[in-house]
């Protein structure tokens, strides 16, 4: 049996990150929920996830600034996936030049994104 | 110590002892400014009465007059306070008789909407007494039809009589001129108040208006005007405080007849205002005569410029099927309207809701929307503003005309600002209103007007505050995550806004605007759309315009919808359930 992908979900809107991380476990993933900047550095410094999808607006630690680490500082290729909020155009093309891999936007739809995230992984 | 400084020392001590046991936190930084202007005058009489010396009559006299009218501003707030809250718990009651009661639970919230209507009646007399104490009621001088006037009022009165065995008659010197120069309203206010005041108090006889001129310039007319009813009278006693505040005659009237106490003294105050006289004598147990003296100028202008009424006799034909849809909260003027266009062959939907109303402009061809201006839960402004923000067009350009008793709609571009196309003076006769509507009805590509200020509440098929079935889908059936997303919600929403609370007490643009941001998403998931537009203007607000005030507003506005979307996700959440 082939072993379940481990999927970083870095989100503070609880309510959010409840409902897709739900739907994210029921499709087959791992889900690992972080809160905040500080905790989704932590986690990346012991593990790698085999994709991540990261809200932009977050405490101590933008999905910005995750992607810059990510990419810069791990060097890492794993999969981004980047949620925005509608109107929030600028941030999705810093997001890209940073080289995230995708974007969905806010009130995001679980099926959309189970099928956005699979979509990545398969690629790779 | 002298007696007098004595008094005045166990009065300071009194205040204090109340300041001791008063909690300061829930003071506005508004009212504790005011506090604090009112002390430090205080203080600063006290010093010039004694050691300035310079203190004269009339400057005491002006700082008599701005307590009192600083008085009133509080009272003037405090109701509004008060109403807000009120009208949550008149909107809760009204979706609890939607739901299915049984037959002693339908008693029990019918008990609980009659009492909070008449809290509200009394918190708007209540406003209406501290707006006059503090002078913030305008008076207008513009020309009117006084005859048709005192016509309006004695139809609406008999209106109210027809459950009675009452007689009403209206006596009137016809060579009072015709068109007066003053304020119409506060005479109507006036009249129907002590009419009014008759009727309540009469169990039968009969109530009797007269009017005769007294007194006659080259420019000006003074009227008298007696309302004379056989009620049930007004003891020696009670006539002597009879107009003053908060007194009733006896001490049982209010257990009998309910009222604030108010409705007299609202009456004096505006007869004083008009430069009138009014007195009352009375007889217990035979009746009571409310005499009052008012002047008025004559007007310049012989041919009458105010609009006269041509009979519509035999024009009501015309309006046969006419499809009227009508907001009124009223009970007594909902069944009137109803019953009248009926008669003329109307189709009548009576409202009070807006839910209803923009359903009903939905699934129906409604030729007229006849738009009462103050209902209680939400006013008629707002209605139309919703009703021109539609996205449909046929829904958008509806003819509506404004139901008011306020004058100032007389303004064509406060009309047109609100998007209102034509308004009827309450009270008013059938004859206004079929000419009205008549006028009214052929209106095709009204386009609204473009300055309207318009929320981006969109009216869409299906429309309801809150929407579950989506968040429900996502759920995949799970009750258990449906009901604790719904508790984040909630949870969420107190956040939000306990913390604008302190962001508009601080003035803090930063707090409000990352306060907005963090609930965005969970009102798009619960489809409330209302709410996510008011957290978005919020948001726009507190980012580039900053503007403190129209964030207030919107948050106003943001706590009266949440309470009802609060109840509405409950009901969805059982019906899901259910299913």
């Amino acid at each position: 049996m082939q072993e379940k992908k481990r999927l970083l979900l870095a989100d503070d809107d609880e309510l959010l990150a409840s409902l897709i991380s739900f739907r994210l476990e029921k499709g087959g993933y791992e889900v690992c929920l972080k809160r905040d900047g500080k905790e989704v550095k932590e986690y990346l410094s012991q593990n790698i996830p085999d994709i991540i999808v990261t809200d932009i607006m977050m405490p101590y630690f933008s999905g910005i600034e995750l992607i810059d680490f990510v990419r810069n500082q791990l060097k890492s290729n794993i999969p981004i996936i980047v949620i925005s909020s509608a109107g929030n155009e600028e941030n999705v093309l810093s997001a890209f030049e940073l080289g995230a891999n995708d974007f969905i936007s806010k009130p995001v739809s679980p099926s959309e994104l189970l099928v956005r995230v699979a979509r990545e992984l398969n690629k790779t | 110590m002298p007696t007098k400084s004595r008094n005045l020392f166990s009065q300071l001590s009194d205040i204090e002892e109340q300041l001791n046991n008063f909690s300061f936190e829930e003071l506005t930084s508004e009212e504790a400014s005011e506090l604090k202007m009112t002390f430090q005058s205080f203080k600063n009489n006290l010093e010039n009465k004694f050691f300035g010396g310079k203190s004269n009559k009339a400057e005491s006299q002006a700082t008599k007059k701005s307590e009192s009218s600083d008085e009133a501003n509080l009272i003037a707030k405090v109701s509004h306070e008060i109403r807000t809250p009120l009208n949550g718990i008149i909107g809760f009651t009204d979706l609890l008789k939607e739901s299915s009661l049984t037959k002693k639970q339908t008693d029990h919230v019918d008990a609980i909407q009659s009492a909070s209507q008449t809290l509200m009646q009394i918190i708007n007399e209540l406003l209406e007494y501290s707006k006059l104490s503090a002078g913030l009621n305008e008076l207008t001088s513009i020309e009117f039809n006084f005859h048709k006037l005192v016509n309006d009022v004695s139809y609406l009165c008999k209106t109210l009589i027809v459950d009675k065995s009452i007689d009403f008659e209206v006596r009137m010197d016809s060579a009072i001129p015709k068109i007066l120069v003053g304020d119409p309203s506060k005479l109507s206010q006036i009249l129907l108040n002590l009419i009014g005041n008759s009727i309540k108090f009469v169990e039968r006889g009969s109530i009797k208006l007269t009017i005769i001129q007294v007194g006659l310039s080259s420019n000006d007319v003074q009227l008298e005007f007696d309302v004379t009813d056989t009620g049930i009278g007004i003891s020696k006693d009670g006539l002597e405080n009879i107009f003053e505040s908060f007194k009733q005659a006896e001490t049982d009237t209010y257990s009998k007849y309910g009222g604030t106490g108010l409705g007299l003294s609202i009456v004096k105050q505006i007869v004083e205002k008009l430069n009138g006289e009014i007195d009352v004598v009375s007889t217990l147990g035979v009746g009571s005569t409310f005499r009052f003296t008012l002047p008025y100028q004559k007007s310049n202008n012989n041919t009458a410029i105010v609009e006269e009424v041509t009979p519509y006799k035999g024009q009501e034909e015309l309006l046969e099927g006419m499809r009227v849809l009508v907001f009124e909260d009223n009970h007594l003027n909902q069944r009137l309207i109803k019953h009248r266009l009926e008669n003329w062959k109307c189709e009548v939907f009576l409202t009070d809701k807006a839910i209803y109303g923009l359903n009903v402009l939905k699934n129906h061809k409604i030729d007229v929307v006849l738009m009462d201006l103050r209902m209680p839960v939400m006013d008629g402004f707002e209605i139309t503003k919703q009703i021109r923000s539609s996205k449909d067009d046929r829904i958008k350009n509806v003819p509506i005309i404004a139901l008011t008793a306020d004058f100032s709609i007389h303004d064509q571009k406060k009309c047109d600002a609100h998007g209102i196309n034509d308004f009827i003076l309450k009270p008013y006769s059938p004859d206004e209103l079929i000419h009205k509507l008549l006028a009214n009805k052929e209106i095709e590509n009204f386009q609204s007007p473009s300055n309207i200020v318009t929320t981006n509440t969109q009216v869409e098929e299906g429309d309801s505050i809150v929407d579950l079935d989506i968040v429900y889908e996502d759920c995949m059936g799970e009750m258990d995550l449906l009901e604790e997303l719904v508790g984040l919600f909630k949870e969420n929403a107190l956040e939000f806004i306990g913390k604008v609370k302190i962001g508009i007490k601080n003035e803090d643009f930063v707090a409000i605007k990352f306060a907005a941001h963090k609930i965005k998403t969970g009102l798009k998931m619960m489809k409330t759309r209302a709410l996510s537009d008011f957290v978005e203007n919020i948001h726009k607000n507190s980012e580039t315009i900053k503007n403190m005030v129209e964030i207030e507003n919107l948050f106003n506005c943001f706590i009266k919808e949440y309470s009802l979307v609060e109840l509405a996700i409950d009901v969805e959440v059982e019906k899901l359930k259910r299913k």
